[in-house]
């Protein structure tokens, strides 16, 4: 049988529950870079011009901390911690898929890239384009 | 103190070991009191105080920074809140990976001392911290310290 804290936990609104996760995490990652970076709360306190009463708050994993406080908490650690996991579109030229810099990937090894040897042929004034088999076949 | 005890397994996740006590012939722990009493649910920071309790066990651990160190330097006499609102729930928060939970209640005075239910509740979880210290220390009781399962004889019969 289900325990009455899983039972009260299943009853909470996923709001207040995903809500309160990401507080815990972000006080835990808070505390991580402090340990990491060496500095104190009070120096984090003092590089915001917020009090260090604030930063015991995050660390307590009950803050709400505006977008601009969490930027100047990232510049004032050194580390990007909200990551939106943006990713540059991918393109597709002559259906390769390329990712990030399609431009270096063409650049890099063009011998890579096998382009069909091709013979011009004209009949009845029309242009017409054949495939060199022999030359495919090496 | 007058009743024996039992320290009672609760949960476990990655997060940690959480257990409980249920006093010698009473029906519910003292976490299940905290959970069905109806003033300490309609409490307006019941859920996300849950909510957190949920989550050390699944993944957070029992971090010292998420409690409010209650009692003195020789025991593990925590309380947690939310946001420094009314609620408590004490607990002796022995490591990250393991938390023995009492019961709590709304604190309505400056102090919890002042409040005689709240200071019964957190008198008596200092003597348990005390007598669990003693039986870890000979060896009846042994912490997994990565697990922070409880072995050994969890049972305290009364004096």
């Amino acid at each position: 049988m289900s325990s009455l804290l899983k039972q009260t936990l299943a009853k909470i609104s996923p709001y207040t529950k995903h809500f309160v996760r990401r507080q815990g995490e972000f006080a835990i990652k808070i505390n991580e870079l402090l340990v990491e970076t060496g500095m104190t709360q009070r120096e984090l306190a003092g590089k915001l011009g917020k009090k260090e009463s604030y930063i015991s708050r995050v660390l307590s994993g009950w803050a709400n901390p505006t977008f601009k406080t969490i930027t100047a908490l990232e510049v004032a650690l050194g580390k990007e911690f909200l990551d939106f996991h943006l990713e540059l579109k991918c393109q597709k030229i002559f259906g390769i898929q390329y990712h990030k810099n399609p431009w270096n990937n063409v650049s890099r090894n063009p011998s890579d890239i096998k382009m069909p040897d091709v013979v011009l042929s004209s009949e009845k004034n029309t242009i017409e384009w054949t495939v060199d088999e022999s030359s495919q076949a090496a | 103190m007058k009743s024996g005890f039992q320290i009672e397994y609760y949960d476990h996740g990655p997060g940690g070991s959480l257990y409980t006590i249920r006093f010698e012939d009473e029906e519910n722990t003292e976490l299940d009191k905290f959970l069905s009493k109806k003033e300490i649910t309609e409490s307006y920071d019941f859920e996300s105080l849950v909510s957190r309790v949920g989550d050390m066990v699944e993944s957070q651990g029992f971090k010292e920074e998420f409690f409010k160190p209650e009692g003195s330097i020789l025991d593990s006499l925590s309380a947690l809140h939310y946001n420094n609102g009314p609620l408590r729930l004490f607990c002796l928060r022995w490591s990250s990976a393991l938390l023995v939970a009492g019961c709590g209640g709304i604190k309505r005075t400056r102090t919890y001392q002042e409040d005689s239910t709240l200071n019964a509740i957190a008198e008596k979880l200092q003597i348990i911290d005390g007598l669990i210290s003693a039986r870890q220390q000979s060896g009846e009781i042994v912490i997994d310290s990565t697990t922070g399962f409880l072995s050994g004889n969890l049972n305290f019969t009364s004096n």
